[in-house]
């Protein structure tokens, strides 16, 4: 018989704190409180996404339960969906396209905040003008570079008022690797000369970001974000995307591996040193051996809408375990969701009657 | 803009609807919008001389049973039929192209405010800028996606057709809201312009005239006056249609424009 277990620290832990009762005894999708959050994302809250494209899951979820997902520079009515989303409408809250990097998002706030001047370098390609910050948000690139530093403009002022009004920040973290300019330290979207552009060795660096320049960037973009809006909460994920082609001359394996560790230490770093920032853990969910890849396509690259889904429903359950009252207070937004606005909808048929019969009639 | 010669005299079928030779044979087409042509009418202030002008088209949803068929267009509808009944009973059947020497399709569902608005709210240096592809694609949806105005594409094969989409919502009855909201208000008459350059060279290629809305009938940057509204009811609450004077303003753009390309 064994002896009564003596005290020490992990007597009395929940079981999540221990792999055989949390993970190992359970069916992966069992997997449950994986994240306590350190704040409410409620229906009421604005909520803005920016990053890696694993980002754009989040404001579809969102948009789905009927949350307020704040769309700064929405698509014009006239679009297909089909069109505004080739014009990179309606992906993010505001037409950056990807923001891959830490690097970037802090010019991104720089340009709209702190009246730093965008690069003037831009991209000519068959007689279109490319962004080299978001070369990829017109399909055709933009007619002129009168056009395309005015939606530049339109998306840094979109940015502001993003930022000023939302109640929190979904951002996800995709990558380590970019492209520099040498002298200027610009950095770009994508390697000049493969959406558009031309590479230039003697102009364009490869840099692969270290967890010191990541973590510095990042301080310094939340600098931003909080002397802008002091109630804003930000809610950092890593991407579980790996990347299509690494320039480490590393195994692209490793290659991921690495920059996905680093990004995942910056974020943790960030959540536990601010209160107002926190992670939640989406890359795990996708990329853990716990979940066996189910997650990911044959290619092991792209996840798998089930995957995605599991992230979603696994932040929601989280929340409304941390915060009850957000599933109460859901139901109670059900009941008045379908409710009609505005006018009826026949409104306009019955004046249209109206008016026929007294030139007719 | 050029506009093509009528061809009425070649294509003139035995046993139609016999005219003076010097009358031209005309047709408002249009949902409820055609009223302010009546009203326009019945106020006798259009230029008629040498033109018999009839009415064809249906109000609110009877309007959607409204269908080209064979080139021609013809309800589907019982309702639709009796709306008919009252504006022309003598073409409840259908109204062919080749019935006219010339169609105005009025309304008809296309509305100056769906591309317009969006688009003066979007010029350089406002926070909602729309690149020119972007503008382009929205240009042709506001113009495809509008049946009608697929209906007088087909139509413009046979004989001259203008079109004037449904004008700016009433000032004073949209609220200040929905302005501040919808509306450049400090957008100018060389903004205004421009757009409708714009929309008038994509009908151009589909040989539709485009008869704009005229710029003394437009207020704050985007909306019509209200001395152009329509009186109907005590309500003062119609945001969309209008009255005689806008009507005869349309009509009359269109006929003038007529004659001046079968001189």
């Amino acid at each position: 018989m064994m002896s009564e277990q003596s005290p020490n620290p992990y007597v009395g832990l929940p079981e999540t704190a221990f792999w055989k009762t949390a993970v190992a005894a359970r069916n992966p999708l069992e997997i449950s409180a994986l994240w306590r959050p350190k704040f409410t994302v409620a229906r009421k809250h604005k909520v803005i996404t920016a990053g890696s494209c694993f980002a754009q899951h989040f404001s579809r979820a969102l948009v789905a339960r009927g949350y307020g997902w704040l769309d700064a520079e929405p698509a014009p009515k006239l679009l297909s969906e089909d069109q505004a989303w080739d014009f990179n409408y309606g992906i993010f809250s505001f037409r950056t396209g990807n923001i891959y990097t830490a690097r970037m998002l802090r010019q991104w706030l720089s340009y709209a905040f702190e009246g730093e001047e965008p690069p003037v370098e831009h991209w000519e390609q068959n007689g279109r003008f490319y962004d080299p910050l978001r070369p990829g948000i017109e399909p055709e690139g933009f007619a002129d570079l009168a056009e395309l530093q005015a939606s530049r403009a339109a998306l840094l002022a979109a940015i502001r008022g993003a930022i000023l009004e939302a109640d929190v920040l979904v951002f996800t973290m995709g990558l380590t690797e970019c492209w520099r300019h040498r002298t200027s330290e610009l950095e770009y979207a994508i390697c000049p000369g493969t959406l558009a552009g031309r590479f230039d060795p003697d102009q364009h660096e490869f840099v692969n970001q270290s967890f010191v320049g990541i973590r510095r960037d990042m301080l310094a973009a939340l600098k931003i974000l909080r002397q802008a809006n002091p109630k804003l909460k930000v809610l950092l994920t890593v991407s579980p995307v790996p990347l299509t082609a690494t320039a480490s001359e590393e195994h692209v394996l490793t290659a991921t591996s690495h920059s996905k560790s680093v990004l995942r230490a910056v974020a943790g770093e960030l959540a536990a040193e601010f209160k107002h920032v926190d992670y939640f853990p989406s890359y795990e969910i996708i990329t853990h051996p716990a979940y066996r890849g189910m997650f990911y396509a044959p290619n092991q690259r792209s996840v798998v809408p089930q995957g995605v889904n599991h992230v979603m429903e696994s932040f929601f359950a989280c929340q409304t375990a941390a915060f009850p009252w957000l599933a109460r207070k859901s139901k109670r937004g059900g009941k008045t969701a379908g409710e009609p606005a505005g006018q009826p909808s026949n409104a306009r048929a019955v004046k249209c009657d109206e008016e026929f019969l007294d030139a007719f009639g | 803009m050029p506009l093509a010669k009528s061809t009425s005299g070649k294509t003139l079928k035995k046993g139609k609807t016999s005219t003076k030779k010097s009358t031209l044979r005309f047709c408002v087409f249009g949902d409820s919008h055609i009223a302010c042509v009546k009203h326009a009418q019945d106020e006798d202030l259009l230029d008629l001389k040498n033109v018999a002008l009839e009415f064809w088209g249906a109000p609110g949803p009877q309007f959607r049973d409204l269908h080209l068929e064979e080139g021609r267009l013809a309800a589907r509808s019982e309702a639709a039929r009796d709306s008919l009944e009252k504006i022309n009973p003598a073409r409840v059947e259908g109204l062919d192209p080749e019935d006219f020497d010339g169609f105005l399709f009025i309304g008809c569902r296309l509305r100056a405010s769906e591309f317009l608005l969006p688009l003066l709210g979007s010029l350089p240096g406002s926070p909602g800028y729309l690149s020119s592809s972007v503008r382009a694609l929205m240009l042709n949806r506001w113009l495809e996606g509008c049946r009608w105005y697929r209906a007088a594409r087909e139509f413009a094969k046979l004989r001259p057709v203008f079109f004037s989409p449904a004008g700016f919502l009433n000032d004073g009855i949209v609220s200040e809201d929905e302005v501040a909201r919808t509306i450049n208000t400090e957008a100018t008459e060389a903004e205004r312009k421009a757009i409708w350059d714009g929309v008038a060279l994509a009908m151009q290629q589909d040989n539709i005239h485009l008869i704009r809305q005229p710029e003394e009938t437009v207020t704050r940057g985007g909306l019509t006056r209200a001395e152009f509204a329509t009186t109907l009811g005590d309500q003062g609450d119609d945001s969309v249609h209008k009255n005689g004077a806008y009507g005869g303003l349309i009509l009359n753009e269109a006929l003038r424009e007529l004659r001046r390309t079968q001189k």
